[in-house]
């Protein structure tokens, strides 16, 4: 029997991202930790994006080569799906608030 | 990606190298190069302003790294056992089905006979008491036996027993369990082993933590409410108020090592090892799922195969002779060892130690010695980094 397609679901770390991300500038890993007030660690935000890549909420490239030497840095943007999921999330999060308020 | 002669003063290389030796190349390319590059420019930007600063960036760079590859290999081999928890090929998962059904009835048919047995003797016990009663009109065998039986037979007093009893079948059951899933049905031939080792480790571990949890926590508590349940059926509570106190075998782990603790520090040493040698014999029953695991690893590696009977008959001696060892050397350590001149612990445990070095001596013997069974089949190379 075919297993039934899995509801997709938005961890608290996964939502600071796709908010931070949503005017749809790229930022790399330390700037989302820098601009997350505090919400997010330099540790494991790039375990995070690993994850939300792979399930398509935000894609990735890295940066064009500066001519600085080193590894090039890694840019995130939003994509569709991660867009209209945070929507959805922030729209049932809100009326369960009320609901509930 | 290799460094150029211009990046060779920059940090993160050799952390680099060493995370494509144990991650995967995805892994390498969307975590570890990110955290390198970050490191890097933070680095180059320090550089402008300060030793200090320079060296500050370094550190922040590595703690980040070893906390991201912590939490992405704690991730990784989390989500690797829950997609395999039943194997990750279609043989392991064909043996954890043949030695759980085994397991199962072996479970089950074990668990009826101690319980039936244990029912006799209740039965005797009850009728034992009451047909010694002094006094005049002491009551006769005939008079008192229908109340023993339903005392014995109470469904309640019998859910209560369940997980002592489960304590003392499952060991035994799993080593049937193993040696049955070893084997497929109507097989000529022995088949082990590199796939179903790791099978067997992890059935074995899985026991082990139920009965470290059955026999620490839930077997006494259930224990003492049996007990509270047996004085309430045996003696009028109105005449006798009160509860039957527990004793060592209904007390949990944590409260055992307390008592201990307690005993030892009023003074009384025969106390205190008493209990301590209860605290180890429970650990170490719990323990016999793996020490089992390990001599069903060893028979099943043996060039021949068991049948059923065979296997049922090895399972008996095994546990008879396990039984009969952890309760002599537990009641040598608690009565007649001097503390002071022996480990409860080494005492204890010596029958696990032992028979666990027979199940790894099978499992040699039938490898060779000096050639790992595990050789070839190492985690790192199933996809769980």
């Amino acid at each position: 029997m075919p297993r039934a397609a899995r509801m997709p679901t938005l961890s608290g770390k996964e939502m600071v991202i796709l908010e931070l991300l949503l005017d749809g500038h790229e930022m790399y890993g330390l700037e989302l930790v820098g601009a997350s007030r505090r919400r997010l660690k330099r540790g494991t935000v790039y375990v995070t994006l690993q994850r939300m890549e792979e399930k398509g909420y935000v894609r990735s490239r890295t940066e064009a080569d500066r001519g600085q030497g080193g590894l090039p840095r890694r840019l995130y943007q939003a994509t569709a799906t991660g867009r209209r999921l945070f929507d959805l999330w922030t729209m049932v999060r809100a009326k369960l608030t009320l609901e509930t308020a | 990606v290799r460094p150029g002669d211009a990046d060779r003063r920059l940090p993160g290389w050799r952390l680099r190298r060493l995370a494509e030796r144990v991650c995967s190349p995805v892994t390498v390319e969307h975590l570890v190069d990110p955290i390198v590059a970050d490191l890097q420019h933070e680095w180059r930007e320090a550089s402008e302003r300060s030793p200090l600063a320079r060296a500050t960036a370094r550190v922040r760079g590595y703690a980040a790294f070893t906390r991201a590859l912590t939490f992405h290999l704690v991730l990784a081999a989390g989500g690797h056992l829950a997609r395999n928890a039943f194997g990750a090929t279609p043989e392991e998962r064909a043996f954890h089905q043949r030695a759980g059904v085994g397991t199962l009835g072996a479970l089950a048919a074990s668990t009826s006979i101690v319980a039936l047995c244990g029912m006799v003797m209740m039965v005797r016990s009850v009728v034992f008491a009451f047909t010694h009663l002094r006094g005049p009109g002491a009551p006769t065998v005939a008079d008192v036996l229908p109340g023993a039986i339903a005392i014995a037979t109470n469904p309640r007093g019998l859910l209560l027993l369940l997980p002592s009893l489960i304590i003392g079948t499952l060991p035994p059951s799993l080593l049937f369990g193993i040696l049955h899933g070893v084997r497929p049905a109507g097989n000529t031939r022995p088949t082990l082993l590199p796939p179903f080792l790791r099978g067997v480790a992890g059935i074995s571990l899985a026991v082990t933590l139920l009965m470290i949890t059955l026999t620490g926590w839930v077997a006494p508590a259930l224990g003492q409410r049996y007990r509270e349940f047996l004085f309430a059926s045996i003696v009028s509570t109105a005449v006798y108020p009160g509860r039957p106190a527990k004793e060592a075998r209904e007390l949990s782990l944590s409260e055992l090592g307390a008592r201990a603790d307690a005993e030892e520090a009023a003074g009384r040493g025969d106390s205190s090892r008493s209990y301590r040698v209860e605290w180890h014999r429970r650990l170490a029953w719990a323990a016999a799922a793996i020490v089992f695991g390990l001599v069903g690893a060893g028979l099943s590696a043996q060039r021949r195969v068991w049948t059923t009977r065979q296997i049922a008959a090895m399972t008996l001696a095994a546990t008879v002779l396990y039984y009969c060892a952890l309760s002599y050397v537990s009641y040598v350590s608690a009565r007649a060892l001097d503390v002071a001149t022996s480990s409860t612990f080494l005492v204890v445990w010596s029958v696990d130690i032992a028979i666990g070095l027979v199940g790894a001596a099978l499992l040699l013997r039938a490898y060779g010695y000096g050639r790992s069974p595990l050789a070839g089949d190492s985690p790192f190379q199933n996809g769980w980094r």
